[in-house]
Order: structure tokens, then C-alpha cells, then sequence
């Protein structure tokens, strides 16, 4: 095949070459052993190895689901006779609120988010993913975050509005306690770490699979991953407006949803659910690609309906992002509104039973053996079906009317939550647990652990349909004797606890034969036919295979003793240092050689810091606040001081005679990839401060002022295009010298120039709304124009600091032509900022109120 | 030898979905802008005639793929779903 018609121009005749066949030298594999070593003792703080990090954060995801279950349990036994005087009022608030917030928030969605790290290098054949060190600091704030956030029920600190905190409920008025501030900030953790792994991953996912591993040979599990990544950049977003506006309305009385100011309660429900029903689907995602993975492996046969399998999950993708309202149609929306919402939620039922459909055509093909894995990828399809029917029938308005805020409501969720997620999750631990550990878990006592949670669950949540449907509202903390509730509710009850005897002896089962291992894991048990069973260390498999098909171990029987032997790529460290191969994204050609850097404890002291920070203001320390965060940025920095070494070596055989570049720059480069998701990330905000401002707009056209002149909105938009120009200037300054000559300082004086005017530009921006005399104390539209304001400042405030950042990289001569890492970043991140700043003035002054 | 080329349209697949939310988006936008008037109702119409006509050129665009494949599929969906965001409009 000629190299024209590749996606890189990579000739595809050099994978004959493979594997080659000629003996390695000696030591290749003690060397990738000391390289990839990972610390131990207190300098685990310092470790990044995805295998450790990722094995962390799962386990710290498994130690919240079970305070989150015990809290359960609490609530039940309240439950489980009428007039019980187990739980206060105050404190069953406090329990179900931190029951849904830690189950969402602290479990589901970092549990499958580490499944991810910690499976996803091998699964795709890489050494690591691209950012360990951003991975590393996603962990140690959702470890000190989550810890401070439980420990607040023991001080009856706990927030107590329920896991979606729906003001007015929770503004100052109804909530003057900080109950609810330790929600709002302790949420900040896990947005940062939840977007911190989204990056990670859809960056690793695209561009550090194996050679030849095309998107259509991808693991289905790495499309769940990538989709579920996608998913995350879109939807937390909305979290983070949502939960900033609420903070800015409790502690500067900014009125963002106080009707009797221009603002309005729905606003924030509209911003928590357009995260909050993607969430379900977010958690749902990755646990379907595990499923994928699961039934080929039990049933022996290639996933039936591979291609519908992708079509589903990237329509499930699209489509959840279209329900977000079902969860309001008893608040009185327009009934044309509720019907697009209806309409959507039926249509999302669409790809979920094409991947119900596809598990049972998979088991059905093959010849099933009935271990743990099989019977919890079973049991997960008969509840999420279930869950999935209750939910089509909640989706029709005239029944979600009858339905609303009852128990059904609660027994619907359970039924899509437990056989979407923690089924297919507890499966996946008897399944990939040979992966991680010096031996298997006891498959018989996975059966018996099946067999409680299974029976427990429908035991527990299938009576509640019968309460919901009696007329027992969810989030009461008792009810009345003589209205035939007592049965069911104690039914209820007894189910929780089978549930919890089945959790226990997982625990048991864990504690008998888990011992977590980096190298010499028990294997692949249940003979499965993807990469992450080959050999593999800390660096993964020794060597990098050429992949030629879905199930590389199935078709080639070779496969594992060639990429032992180094056959294949990267069969050494080519450059003395931590390093994996760079993918082209869709046909997975070798581009370039990615250096890696190696452990730090800067991730960590970062993330202790930003935890600091976050709890200061929550206690309003804000001195003390300052103090840490000021320390924190100093630790980022620091961290990103090593990601942009100087390398000497400009070329690395990556095997077979293979010569690729090292460490590259531009489009191709991960690192250009990573801040494109993390542009996403904060123009998705930027959309939702701009929804925010229009739809209160819509509520109360009334109470808006018109726009400052349109002279300066002008002058405001030059000084945002000069940022952008300037940015870009910055760029080519570098670009247009020759090699070999230094930087010099007008690259990153240009960058900081670029900065200075998004400055000004802000300045202009909050003056003169100032002076046209808009408070944001007075009105919706003042809180949100000078949200945006500060949004925007916020980022300027950033841009301002990588300038600075970038002078003193400079300074130390270690910007050099024709193009450098950081300066590429720092110039691109400018150069948004004033895009963004010009979009934000443009729609806020000339549209509505304008 | 192998093909290590992807032979699968995922960029039909995922502009098909991203025609069903741009037509999602603005169908809602119409309905709070003007809640239960007939300019709701017409624009909504005329958004559809767009987004299905959208959906036709990617179609043949994509040269006409069969409801088997990724861009196929993807397309019925996308067609499915825009079409049935479109019946609350019609029945008020």
C-alpha cells in the first residue's frame, strides 16, 4: 500500500516488518523496569503509574459507595416501620442528600472513570497515557475533596436539600447554614477531578492506541470511554455555572434565582439537569462498554453487532443530552416545551435496547459459561431493562404528573442506576481483577455474592413502585401507620440488608484472595481476547503490538510471547526515559515519540493545596484561602515546569527500523489535543453563563437596562481581537526564527501584551456596565452580565499568569525556535481567551437589552 | 496484506447526530420564546424542512450508505429522532 493513501503519509508496507524476528540485546527489560518504577512507601504521594493511580482512585470510589450504602441502610431502618424515631428529620435530610450526592458524585462517575486509567494503556496498547500528572492531581483532589465532604455528616455539616439542591430551597433565605456551601464547593472537587480524567482519557483514547489499531478495531469499552469523555466536556460544565451562580447568590445576595429580583428557581434547574440526566448516562456509558467486553468474553464469540454497538453508544451520546427537562414537568413548563422533552426520552430508548439487543444476539450465538462475570452481565440486562421500562413510562407527562416525587421515582432510578452501573461494575471486578492482583477472585463466592445483590435489589426497589404508586412521596422521613404502607416498606427494608450481606461477602472475598500487584497478576482467567491480558509490567506489555484485528489474542495465538520477546514496537526505551508511541486518531499510524514525564510530588501538594482552598472559602477564611491557592498555582507551574524538557535527541527508532520525531509541536501534537478539551471545557461555560443571561431575559424582560453605548462595546471587541492577534503573533515571532538562535524576549512580551489587553478589555467591560448603572445586586441581569464578567476575568487573570510563566521559561533560555511546547500553549490559550471575551461582550451588549 | 485503513464514517455518524441536536435546540428555544403561539408551531415546521433536508444531503453526501453500516444507521436515528421531536408541534 502506497503512504499517499495512509492518513499520515506512513508507509503501511513497514508493518511486514513486524514482528521482526532478529535477537534483542540484553538488559532492554530491566532498564524499562527501572525507568517505569514506581515509588514506594510516602512516595506513592509522588507516584503517577496509571496502574497505581487508577487502582486509587477505584478503590477510593469503592470506599465511598460503601459509607454511601451505609447511610442507606440508616435510612431504611428508619423507614422500615411507620412513626420510627431512628433518624431525626434534620439528619434523614442530611443522610439521603449525602446518600444521592456521594453515590453520584464520589462513586459512579470516578469509579468508572477509573476503570478507565487503570484499564485503558494496556486495553489500547500504550505505555501510559498522555497526562499521568494531570491523572495523578485528578485523584488527590477527589480523595481529600470526597473525605472532607463525608466528614462533614459526623459536625452535622452535611447539606440537606437533596442531592439536586433546588433553591429557593437552599439560597440563604431557607439554608443560612454552611451545610449547603459544603455541597456547592465539594461538588468543585470532583468537577476539576471528573474533567481532569475526561482530558486524560478522550486524549489517550485518540492518540496513544497501539499501531493499527483503527477506530473500527478499537476495544467497544474504549468507545464507551471516549464517548463517555466526550459526554463529560459537554455536561459538567453546567455544574460548575450551576453551582458558581449559586454560591455568588448566597455570599454576595447576587440574585440569579430570587424572582422578586429578575432571577428565577428554574434557571438552576434547567443548569443542574442539563448535567444531571447526561450524568446517568455518563455512568451508564462506560459500564455498557464493559458489558460489550464481558458477554464476548463469556459467551466465546466476537461481540454480535460490534458497529450498532458504536452507532448506540454515540447516540446515546447525542440524544441524553435532550432530556434534560423531563426531570421538570410538574414545574408548568409550555406544554409544546414538555412534549420535545417526552419525545427525546423516548428516542434515547432507541440505542439503549440496540445494545440490550446486541448482548443477548452475543450470548445467544455462543456457549455461555455461567461464572460471576455471566451472571452479573445477566442480572444487569434483566434490571436495567426493568429500570429502562419504568423510565419510558415516566417519560409520558400524565404519568410523571401522577408519579412525580414519589417512591416509583426512587425504585426507577435504583433499577437504571444498579443494572446500568453496579452490576456491570461489580462483574467487571471478577472479571479484570486478574489484572491487578496475585490472584483471582473466588468465582463460587462471586455466585453467592450474585445472588444476595441481585436478590437483594429487586427485594428492596421492586416493592417501591407499589409505595410510590400508594402515594409515598421520596424524602419523608416517615409516614403514618393503617395506610397499607408498613408491609412493603419493611419488605423494603429486609432487601436492603440482603443487598448489604452481599456486599459483605464481596468484602470477604476481596480480603481472602485480593492482593494488588503492578507484575505478576493472576492473569487472564476467563481467557478474553484483548490487549490488556497480555504479559505486561509497569510499562505495560514489553513491546508494542501491531493490532490486526478486534480480538488480537484470539486470532494470533503468537501475539503474547512476540510482545514479551520485544517483536514488536517500542521493544525499549528509545530514549532513556518514559516514553509511549503517538497515534495518528482514526487509522492509528505512528507519528511521533511522546517523552513522558515521571513521578512528582507537585500533583499531589497541588491538589492537597486546591482542597485547602476550596474548604477555606467554604468556612469563609478567605485570607487563609488566598494563601493556599497562591501556593497551589505555584505547584502547577512547578509540575508543568518539567512537562517541556529540552531534548537533545531529535529522532527514536521505534522498532524495526521505524524512525519517528520526538516530542512534537502543532496540530499533531497531544498536547495541542488536550487544550482543545480543555477549551471545550470552558466554552461550555461560557454558553451557559450565556443561557443563563438569556433566559432570564425571557422571564423578566422588565427588569433589563439597556446596554452601555455602542462605542465601547466596539472598543471592547478591538481590545479582545488585539488579544487574539496579539497570541498569535507570539507564535510566529518564534516560528520566523532560524534554529539554533535564541528565543530572544519578544515572544513572550507579545503573549503578555495579549494578556494585557484581555485585561482591559475586562476592565472596560465591568466599568461600563458599572456606569450604565447595572448593579448585580439589584437585578438577573446584573448578576449574570457581571458573572460573565468575571468568568471572563477569571480566565484573563490565567492568561495573565502563563505570560509571566512563560517570561521566565524564557529567561532561562529554554524557549527555543522554531516552535516550543509551551509557548504553543500558552499562545493558543491567550488566543481563545480572546475569542471568547469578544463572543461573550458581542451577545451579552447587542442582544437582548442592547 | 492487512488493511490498516478504517473503512467506517463516523463523521457522517456524528454530523447526523449533531443535525438532531442543533434541530432539538432550536425547536425548544421556538417553544419558550413563544409559548403557545402559532410562530412557535410554523418555526418548528420550518426547522424541520431544514434539518431533514440536512439530513438528505448527508445521506447522498455519504453515498447513499446502507442502514447496515455506522454513517447508515447513524442517519436513522438522527432521522428518527428529528422527525419525532416533531410531532409535539404538530399536536399542540
Amino acid at each position: 500500500m502506497a503512504g499517499r493513501e495512509s492518513e499520515t503519509c506512513f508507509d503501511h508496507d513497514l508493518y511486514k516488518l513486524f514482528p521482526v524476528h532478529a535477537p534483542r540485546p540484553e538488559g532492554e527489560v530491566e532498564e524499562l523496569d527501572r525507568i517505569w518504577k514506581a515509588p514506594t512507601g510516602w512516595g506513592l504521594l509522588k507516584g503517577i503509574n496509571n496502574n497505581y493511580i487508577g487502582f486509587f482512585h477505584l478503590s477510593t470510589a469503592f470506599l465511598f459507595f460503601l459509607l454511601a450504602g451505609i447511610l442507606a441502610l440508616g435510612m431504611r431502618v428508619q423507614l422500615a416501620a411507620p412513626l420510627q424515631d431512628f433518624l431525626p428529620q434534620e439528619t434523614y435530610n442530611q443522610f439521603f442528600t449525602m446518600h444521592g450526592t456521594m453515590m453520584m458524585f464520589l462513586f459512579a462517575v470516578p469509579a468508572v472513570e477509573a476503570a478507565g486509567m487503570l484499564l485503558l494503556p494496556q486495553m489500547l496498547g500504550a505505555r501510559e497515557l498522555p497526562f499521568p500528572r494531570m491523572a495523578a492531581y485528578g485523584f488527590w483532589m477527589f480523595l481529600i475533596g470526597g473525605l472532607s465532604f463525608f466528614t462533614s455528616i459526623f459536625f452535622s455539616l452535611a447539606p440537606s436539600g437533596g442531592w439536586f439542591m433546588y433553591p429557593p430551597l437552599t439560597s440563604i433565605a431557607f439554608s443560612p447554614e454552611i451545610n449547603t456551601d459544603f455541597y456547592l464547593l465539594g461538588i468543585g472537587f470532583i468537577e476539576i477531578s471528573a474533567i481532569a480524567g475526561a482530558v486524560e482519557i478522550i486524549v489517550g483514547v485518540l492518540r496513544s492506541r497501539a499501531p493499527g489499531m483503527t477506530l473500527d478495531r478499537m476495544p467497544i469499552f474504549a468507545w464507551a470511554m471516549l464517548v463517555f469523555g466526550v459526554m463529560i466536556i459537554l455536561a459538567f460544565p453546567a455544574i460548575i455555572a450551576a453551582t458558581s451562580l449559586l454560591e455568588l447568590e448566597r455570599a454576595f445576595n447576587w440574585p440569579f434565582f430570587d424572582p422578586t429580583r429578575g432571577g428565577d428557581p428554574l434557571l438552576w434547574q434547567h443548569l443542574f439537569w442539563f448535567f444531571g440526566h447526561p450524568e446517568v448516562y455518563i455512568i451508564f456509558i462506560p459500564a455498557a462498554g464493559m458489558m460489550s467486553m464481558m458477554v464476548a468474553t463469556i459467551a466465546r464469540v466476537p461481540l454480535v453487532g460490534y458497529r450498532l454497538n458504536v452507532v448506540a453508544l454515540v447516540a446515546t451520546g447525542f440524544i441524553s443530552f435532550g432530556v434534560w427537562a423531563h426531570h421538570m414537568f410538574a414545574t408548568g413548563m409550555p406544554r409544546v416545551s414538555t412534549g420535545y422533552f417526552s419525545a427525546a426520552s423516548m428516542a434515547v430508548s432507541l440505542p439503549a435496547g440496540i445494545q440490550v439487543f446486541c448482548w443477548i444476539a452475543t450470548l445467544a450465538s455462543g456457549k455461555i459459561r455461567w461464572s460471576a462475570p455471566a451472571l452479573f452481565v445477566t442480572g444487569s440486562i434483566v434490571t436495567f431493562t426493568i429500570g429502562g421500562l419504568t423510565g419510558v413510562m415516566l417519560g409520558m407527562v400524565p404519568f410523571d404528573w401522577q408519579a412525580h416525587d414519589t417512591h416509583f421515582v426512587v425504585a426507577h432510578l435504583h433499577y437504571v442506576l444498579i443494572g446500568g452501573m453496579v452490576m456491570p461494575l461489580f462483574g467487571a471486578f471478577y472479571y479484570w481483577a486478574g489484572m491487578t492482583s496475585k490472584n483471582a477472585l473466588s468465582d463460587r463466592l462471586g455466585r453467592w455474592v450474585f445472588a444476595l445483590f441481585f436478590s437483594g435489589v429487586h427485594i428492596t426497589f421492586l416493592p417501591m413502585h407499589l409505595t410510590g404508586f400508594l402515594g409515598m412521596p421520596r424524602r419523608v422521613y416517615t409516614y403514618l401507620p393503617g395506610r397499607d404502607l408498613d408491609l412493603v416498606n419493611l419488605i423494603s427494608t429486609i432487601g436492603a440488608f440482603v443487598i448489604a450481606a452481599g456486599v459483605a461477602l464481596f468484602l470477604f472475598d476481596l480480603a481472602r484472595n485480593f492482593r494488588f500487584t503492578a507484575a505478576e497478576s493472576a492473569g487472564n482467567v476467563y481467557d478474553a481476547g484483548t490487549l490488556e491480558w497480555l504479559p505486561a509490567g509497569l510499562y505495560s506489555s514489553r513491546s508494542l503490538p501491531l493490532v490486526k484485528s478486534r480480538n488480537p489474542l484470539w486470532d494470533d495465538p503468537d501475539l503474547a510471547e512476540d510482545t514479551q520477546e520485544g517483536r514488536y514496537f517500542l521493544p525499549n526505551s528509545a530514549t532513556g526515559l518514559r516514553e509511549t508511541i503517538i497515534t495518528s486518531p482514526v487509522n492509528a499510524e505512528p507519528q511521533y515519540l511522546q517523552i513522558i514525564p515521571g513521578p512528582s510530588p507537585f500533583p499531589a501538594a497541588a491538589a492537597f493545596l486546591t482542597a485547602a482552598f476550596f474548604l477555606s472559602l467554604t468556612v469563609q477564611a478567605y485570607g487563609f484561602a488566598v494563601f493556599c491557592g497562591v501556593i497551589a498555582v505555584g505547584c502547577m507551574l512547578r509540575w508543568m515546569w518539567d512537562s517541556d524538557p529540552p531534548v537533545e535527541q531529535k529522532t527514536a527508532d521505534i522498532g524495526g527500523g521505524i524512525m519517528v520525531p520526538i516530542a512534537i509541536t502543532g496540530p499533531k501534537s497531544h498536547g495541542w489535543w488536550g487544550l482543545n478539551v480543555l477549551m471545550v471545557v470552558m466554552g461550555m461555560i461560557g454558553v451557559m453563563m450565556l443561557f443563563s443571561y438569556l433566559y432570564l431575559f425571557g422571564i423578566h424582560p422588565d427588569v433589563w437596562i439597556a446596554a452601555p453605548p455602542l462605542e465601547q462595546t466596539l472598543g471592547i471587541l478591538a481590545l479582545f481581537g488585539a488579544t487574539t492577534a496579539l497570541a498569535w503573533l507570539s507564535r510566529r515571532m518564534l516560528a520566523w526564527r532560524k534554529p539554533g538562535i535564541p528565543a530572544g524576549q519578544l515572544p513572550w512580551i507579545t503573549a503578555a501584551l495579549a494578556a494585557t489587553c484581555s485585561a482591559l478589555a475586562v476592565y472596560w467591560d465591568w466599568s461600563g456596565w458599572s456606569g450604565a448603572g447595572l448593579d448585580p445586586v439589584a437585578s438577573g441581569q446584573g448578576a449574570t452580565v457581571f458573572a460573565a464578567v468575571g468568568y471572563q476575568g477569571c480566565l484573563t487573570a490565567i492568561s495573565a499568569l502563563l505570560a509571566g510563566y512563560l517570561g521566565f521559561r524564557s529567561g532561562r533560555g529554554l524557549i527555543s525556535p522554531p516552535a516550543s511546547v509551551t509557548l504553543d500553549t500558552v499562545a493558543r490559550f491567550i488566543g481563545y481567551v480572546g475569542v471568547q471575551g469578544a463572543v461573550l461582550a458581542f451577545v451579552i451588549r447587542l442582544l437582548p437589552g442592547g | 496484506m492487512q488493511d490498516f485503513r478504517n473503512h467506517h464514517d463516523f463523521r457522517t455518524l456524528s454530523a447526523a447526530f449533531a443535525i438532531w441536536a442543533a434541530h432539538f435546540t432550536l425547536l425548544w428555544a421556538a417553544s419558550i420564546t413563544f409559548p403557545g403561539e402559532p410562530a412557535a408551531r410554523w418555526l418548528a415546521l420550518a426547522f424541520t424542512v431544514i434539518a431533514l433536508a440536512a439530513l438528505a444531503w448527508l445521506y447522498l453526501r455519504a453515498g447513499k450508505p446502507k442502514l447496515g453500516s455506522v454513517a447508515g444507521l447513524g442517519l436513522a436515528i438522527a432521522t428518527v429522532g428529528t422527525l419525532y421531536d416533531s410531532v409535539p408541534p404538530l399536536i399542540g
